[in-house]
């Protein structure tokens, strides 16, 4: 036995694919033709057209050997345990290339991530992490992570958010989505570990009644179960408890750079179709974005209320209508959509009038503050503070989650900041994640400025006596609650105007 | 030679001395504080509320595509 592997470039690839799945998975040319038309053909033409690749067989697939071992190889039908891995590369690459230290170097430079193809026909996509740097798609933020692997027995790494297709026995929709954000968590914080297939379906072994394999689904209650077995603190939300706040509140997740699982679904309208699908990034803000950012009532009486008494209006970044990007185990990665049409990508009418009904949120468990809390608290600090706010003003509000380490370091290397007002948040002790909420204007976030700031402590549930608040500032005072007799104090301080935080996203 | 640096407790120091910091503690203040505190409270009842019927309706929901 021995390792095959092609070089080759774009208009090649479907030649050279069909003859490895038709070889190597024993099936007949015309269904090789037929799986790479059907199912890879919308996955490689989103690649650049300088796009080269390397295809290695045989490769053994931690997450196909799973489902193999622990459902495929119990079937009486001859299935094949090893994988096709294709990777690819921008620009031309030889294999010499591969053999010689000075350039391994400048190929890990071009090096945009990898595929996994497994003998499961015609499902064949497996696990797959690709860098955005590699697609046509126009500019989106994202969250992501870095993922090692070899290529021609070399190592590379990628920076990307893990994919993959439903093998539709042992991975469906919900398992996928399960299985990605562990594998995203795993690569990122040495708190989490991968889930594969077969533990993600042992750890909902005492939820469930009926046979587990070949899955039939799962509910969001059950993958809400799962994700705290593997660690997280879930918090879910469903359409007709949030109204129209839902898609306001997954927006502010979004900004936070936590990947979440929206549950999409038409059955309201007629439908029959109920999918996972998980929301990790969104599209770059545009100035038109900004202008055109309607003005929502308020529906909490109390700060409609005030909000009327100061005569200030409140544009919510949140609101803002842009595309988010959409991991969807139907489709390639990186799917760019509005919130209000998830499933525009999908051509067949039965995905027609699909909204987002549930979202679920897999939080660090030591968040206490979730987000419509948060954002009530930030909204009545801003109002109900002596701050200098003269009637008539329209405020852009922007607010996020983050870690206190990632805030700071943020903070340290801004020299936009007033540096006294820096340096006092930066030797304030402070939760390990807190909620952000920065205070500017249309024209000031155009030029991605603030003139405000709310820092609030995410661990902190109880809001009382300003229990929760680290530090608010606006224009030319700052509040802070004494730690010592737990008053409210101001100060005076021109704060000027300061870069917003964009390390969640790595841009706005 | 160390150095030993709190830059914070420099600042809260210099702007009590140029006089620019006030406790908010006048009964309008108190009041301001108390008002924030109910709205709160009744956030959190409302969040509850909205949070738990989420949990019962995403029970009834399955993923099938």
């Amino acid at each position: 036995m021995s390792i095959t592997t092609v070089f080759c470039a774009l208009p090649e690839i479907r030649d050279q694919l069909i003859q490895f799945i038709s070889g190597e998975f024993f099936v007949s040319h015309h269904i090789a033709k037929s799986v790479y038309d059907q199912r890879l053909l919308h996955h490689f033409r989103r690649f650049k057209s300088a796009t080269h690749f390397v295809i290695e067989y045989p490769y053994v697939d931690r997450v196909y050997r799973d489902s193999y071992y622990s459902y495929f190889s119990s079937k009486h039908g001859n299935y094949r345990k090893d994988c096709i891995r294709v990777s690819f590369f921008e620009g031309s690459i030889t294999p010499e290339q591969f053999r010689n230290q000075d350039q391994i170097e400048e190929l890990q430079n071009r090096y945009l991530g990898f595929m996994v193809l497994r003998p499961t026909i015609p499902n064949i996509i497996g696990r797959s992490v690709i860098s955005p740097r590699a697609l046509v798609t126009g500019r989106f933020l994202t969250v992501a992570s870095r993922f090692q692997t070899t290529v021609s027995a070399v190592k590379f790494e990628v920076t990307g958010f893990p994919h993959s297709s439903q093998d539709t026995e042992t991975l469906s929709c919900a398992e996928t989505s399960v299985w990605a954000i562990m594998e995203y968590f795993a690569s990122k914080y040495p708190e989490y570990k991968p889930a594969l297939p077969s533990i993600i379906i042992n750890a909902l072994k005492n939820r469930s009644s009926f046979r587990q394999i070949p899955s039939e689904g799962l509910d969001v209650e059950q993958m809400g179960f799962t994700l705290r077995e593997f660690g997280f603190g879930t918090k879910i939300y469903s359409r007709v408890k949030f109204d129209e706040t839902l898609t306001n509140l997954l927006s502010t997740y979004v900004e936070s750079g936590v990947p979440l699982i929206a549950a999409l679904s038409n059955t309201h309208r007629g439908g029959r179709i109920g999918h996972a699908v998980l929301a990790i990034g969104r599209a770059d803000t545009t100035d038109a974005q900004i202008d055109q950012l309607k003005v929502i009532s308020e529906k909490d009486r109390k700060l409609a209320g005030i909000l009327s008494q100061r005569n200030i209006q409140i544009v919510d970044n949140d609101d803002i209508e842009r595309e988010f990007v959409f991991v969807d185990d139907n489709y390639p990665v990186y799917q760019l959509a509005p919130l209000n049409q998830p499933t525009r990508h999908y051509k067949s009418l039965d995905w027609e009038h699909c909204e987002i009904i549930h979202f679920l949120v897999p939080l660090y468990p030591k968040i206490y503050l979730e987000a419509f809390v948060a954002k009530k608290c930030i909204k009545t600090l801003l109002l109900e503070s002596p701050f200098n706010i003269p009637a008539g003003t329209e405020l852009f509000l922007r607010v996020f989650l983050t870690s206190s380490r990632s805030y700071k370091d943020y903070l340290a290397k801004e020299s936009s900041f007033q540096i006294d007002f820096r340096d006092f948040i930066l030797d304030t002790p402070m939760s390990k994640f807190i909620w952000v909420g920065e205070i500017s204007s249309r024209e000031l976030m155009k030029r991605k400025l603030a003139k405000g700031l709310i820092i609030v402590d995410a661990t902190e549930p109880k809001l009382t006596n300003y229990n929760a608040l680290i530090v608010c500032g606006y224009d030319d005072l700052f509040f802070y609650p004494d730690t010592v007799n737990k008053e409210l104090v101001k100060n005076s301080l021109s704060l000027g105007e300061f870069n917003i935080y964009t390390n969640n996203l790595k841009g706005f | 030679m160390a150095t030993k640096l709190n830059r914070k407790e420099e600042i809260k120091a210099r702007l009590l001395a140029e006089g620019k910091v006030e406790i908010m503690n006048s009964p309008e203040a108190i009041d301001i504080r108390e008002d924030i505190n109910d709205y709160l409270e009744s956030v959190k009842r409302d969040y509850q509320q909205r949070e738990r019927g989420s949990q019962i309706e995403a029970a009834k929901f399955v993923f099938t595509s």
